[in-house]
């Protein structure tokens, strides 16, 4: 008897298992991509999805566009995320979405508000990045069409990433660091801006990927500084080289110095490893931090004839590369106590943990007691390794 | 005695430890951070601190009355009839609606962040089929069970910290001590209550214990363990999301494991993640089903507890989805209920070591005498 109830019992496993709303991939549009713009009170939300049969690997059918994008507009995200539906063919499923575009003009406006859906339902995850569009609506950033990376949105997402990695003028800010910068009462935000080159329409075009050097191409471009969430200006390369030094975002870059004798001619120092202290260093009679930047360094490349044997050349070239990158760091503070006048490098929140007393005091008016405080800084670089040459053969080509 | 099953000291430790982990290590860093904000490992030892001290308490109390179940000190303490009135009151207005909160949580947690679209009833039901067999089975086989999980529990905790490690930020716990003791005295309260003062429940496991004498260590160090492991998710989450976030995250744990990325290779394990949690929920929703079986088949008397584990599961479907109407609702409530289970599992096992005490303790013979409670 028990054997008879038992067997049904065992066989209804294999047809019950699995979930309850599986939806399978050919019903999925995947997104990865999405722009917020706001037009007369309304968001403009652009969707980049994939368009499967043009990216797979065996039968790509290189006809068709990789990436097709949707366009609606709502009173709120979710809103316009829905009605996109009434366009696309599939119902589109988030948590692959790679990067969120920010149009610059709600950048101005103040964009937090367009953020809530994002951390509140569990569709999407928090580690795609976040990047404003520079002069351009973000709908034009995500219908350009790229070639070697076809899906637009992933050659976005690499493209940061190694910039980030290896040259350190972009950051490569996910959306739960930008959450946690916007709720942080010690330091406003800052996201990198992406920039349209060419004619945004031209870029629409397949024409664009059938060419070895397409004209219209996405770039990434300084750093956007914000007050709360308000864009108010942007950093140039060198500043925005500097805040990555201070924010300790710097893996890898380029530092290029002159040649000791010879101002026209370079050479390039190739940071491996930096790490930066931010202290305060003494509180009376007024509130004194530093910046303390280390960093290891290899010669890359030499373009003059200098003498690489001796630890003197390498001493003096030491020396040039931590005034560059002094160079820089000092004009990120000039930026921000001078320029915008507020607190985007985390000063207050290395305050906040040194004082918490004081803090308690100024946090509310910080960005007006940031702009007097003295900021010393420091770097050390060590060159540690040539690469594989001592000398290089310049130095053999006699004049 | 309506269970004949007996239980090593061992397998008691890793009862108490699951058991204490159990809904807790979904929302627990979130309730540390409320107001603790990055100080939440002080409130934490805090409440451990405190919580085993009640531990501690439990077991004499059981030492007291030589270990017999919860129905039979009260009735010791009470007599016949308030003992059990009061025992029924126990087990069904408290124990009962803990395992409700339990399987509710879950299912919260499940239609919240995992299976939205899943209808809630689906997944309480799955749940409870589970539980109640294991029920069913007895106190013996579910516990065995549980030897059985620990080694993937364990496991799989040593993966989330290794795959965490490289984003900690230490930072994020500084300033210590920015907000002074209020708020870590308030935080370390929640934390108290829930899951440390739920101990009360193994009043009526002690018993089935093979040597109840050796439990008082089993016991502590079964707390502390699952204690300890509830303050170090905590910190985890709080070092890896931030303190803010934390605190504003309904399962952040939850949270914590998705942002595990090495490489963008191991990645999106969350799912393989919340095997911790489901085996813990599961150990602590049995554990409570199964007292109050076992406490209200006691009350009346019944020979075998078994025969009403199938209605107690009905009773817990039901009240689990008509509980409460919205999470807000629950968050709002959270405090009202803290004090109400302060009631239950601090104020109501001292009134009974303070009876037992004016009664000279467990030598009266239980049946003739009453004494009215305070």
């Amino acid at each position: 008897m028990k054997r008879i109830v038992l067997l049904p019992l065992c066989a209804l496993v294999l047809f019950l298992a699995g979930c309850w709303n599986n939806r399978e991939l050919e019903t999925l549009g995947i997104a990865v991509a999405m722009g917020i713009d706001k037009i007369d009170h309304e968001y403009v939300v652009t969707v980049q999805l994939v368009n499967p049969s043009a990216v797979s690997a065996r039968q790509s059918d290189t006809s068709r566009a990789p990436i097709v994008t949707y366009q609606e507009k709502g009173k709120t995200i979710f809103e316009a995320i829905r009605r996109v539906t009434k366009v696309a063919p599939r119902k589109t499923y988030y948590p692959h979405l790679k990067i969120l575009v920010i149009g610059e003009e709600l950048a101005k406006d103040g964009f937090a508000e367009a953020l809530d859906l994002l951390s509140r339902d569990p569709e999407f995850r928090n580690d795609f990045y976040v990047v404003v569009a520079k002069d351009h609506p973000a709908d034009d950033v995500l219908n350009v069409l790229v070639p070697v990376e076809k899906i637009a949105a992933q050659n976005m997402f690499t493209k940061l990433q190694t910039s980030a990695d290896v040259f350190a003028p972009t950051l490569a800010l996910t959306f739960g660091e930008l959450i946690k910068d916007l709720t942080s009462h010690g330091k406003h935000a800052v996201i990198t801006g992406i920039q349209l080159t060419g004619d945004a329409k031209e870029g629409e075009k397949m024409e664009n990927l059938q060419t070895s050097n397409p004209k219209v191409r996405l770039k990434y471009t300084g750093i956007a500084v914000f007050k709360d969430d308000k864009l108010k200006g942007w950093l140039n390369e060198k500043e925005s080289k500097g805040y990555n030094y201070i924010v300790d975002n710097v893996k890898s870059t380029i530092v290029a110095v002159p040649c000791i004798d010879d101002k026209k001619r370079f050479l390039s120092v190739e940071l491996i490893d930096a790490d930066t202290k931010l202290k305060l260093n003494t509180m009376k009679p007024k509130p004194e931090m530093s910046v303390t930047v280390k960093a290891d360094a290899n010669i890359a490349e030499v373009g003059c004839a200098i003498d690489l044997t001796k630890q003197a050349t390498v001493d003096q070239i030491e020396e040039l590369a931590e005034k560059d990158i002094n160079a820089k760091i000092r004009s990120a503070i000039k930026a921000a106590q001078d320029e915008f006048k507020f607190d985007f490098l985390g000063f207050g929140e290395v305050m906040h943990r040194a004082e918490p007393g004081y803090w308690k005091k100024v946090e509310k008016k910080w960005d007006k007691e940031f702009v007097d405080i003295t900021i010393k800084s420091k770097v050390t670089v060590d060159i540690e390794k040539l690469g594989k040459r001592s000398n290089s053969f310049i130095n053999e080509m006699g004049d | 005695m309506l269970e004949k099953g007996k239980i090593s000291v061992r397998q008691f430790t890793i009862l108490v430890a699951l058991y204490t982990i159990g809904t807790a290590i979904l929302i627990i860093p979130s309730i540390l951070a409320a107001k603790a904000k990055q100080d939440a490992w002080i409130s934490g030892l805090l409440g451990l601190a405190i919580g085993v001290a009640m531990v501690i308490f439990y077991w004499k109390l059981s030492e007291r009355f030589q270990y017999v179940n919860l129905i039979e000190i009260l009735e010791k303490c009470f007599g016949k009839w308030i003992g059990k009135s009061v025992g029924f009151l126990f087990f069904v207005c408290y124990v009962l609606l803990l395992a409700t909160f339990v399987l509710r949580d879950i299912g919260d947690f499940m239609t919240t962040v995992m299976m939205v679209e899943t209808p809630i009833e689906a997944i309480h039901i799955i749940f409870l089929i589970i539980v109640l067999y294991g029920v069913k089975l007895g106190l013996e086989v579910f516990t065995r069970t549980m030897e059985l999980f620990i080694p993937w529990i364990v496991l799989l905790l040593v993966a989330l910290f290794l795959t965490l490690l490289p984003q900690i930020e230490v930072t994020n716990i500084l300033p210590v001590f920015e907000n002074g003791m209020k708020p870590i005295v308030q935080s370390s309260f929640s934390f108290l209550v829930f899951p440390f003062l739920e101990m009360v429940v193994f009043l009526m496991i002690i018993p089935y214990v093979n040597r109840p004498q050796d439990t008082k260590k089993a016991f502590m160090l079964g707390t502390i363990m699952g204690g300890g492991l509830l303050i170090f998710i905590s910190v985890l989450t709080i070092l890896v999301v931030g303190p803010t976030e934390t605190a504003r995250s309904i399962y952040p744990t939850y949270d914590l494991t998705k942002t595990i990325n090495i490489r963008e290779f191991f990645q999106r394990v969350e799912a393989l993640m919340a095997l911790i949690w489901f085996i813990t929920v599961f150990v602590k929703l049995l554990v409570l089903t199964y007292v109050s079986c076992l406490g209200i088949a006691q009350v009346f008397e019944l020979k075998e507890y078994r025969i009403i584990v199938l209605p107690i599961g009905l009773v817990l479907y039901v009240l689990s989805l008509s509980i409460f109407p919205s999470i807000s609702f629950l968050i709002e409530f959270t405090p009202v209920y803290d004090l109400y289970a302060f009631l239950w599992c601090a104020v109501f096992p001292f009134v009974v070591w303070l009876v037992s005490l004016v009664r000279g303790g467990e030598r009266n013979k239980s049946g003739t005498a009453r004494t009215e409670s305070g």
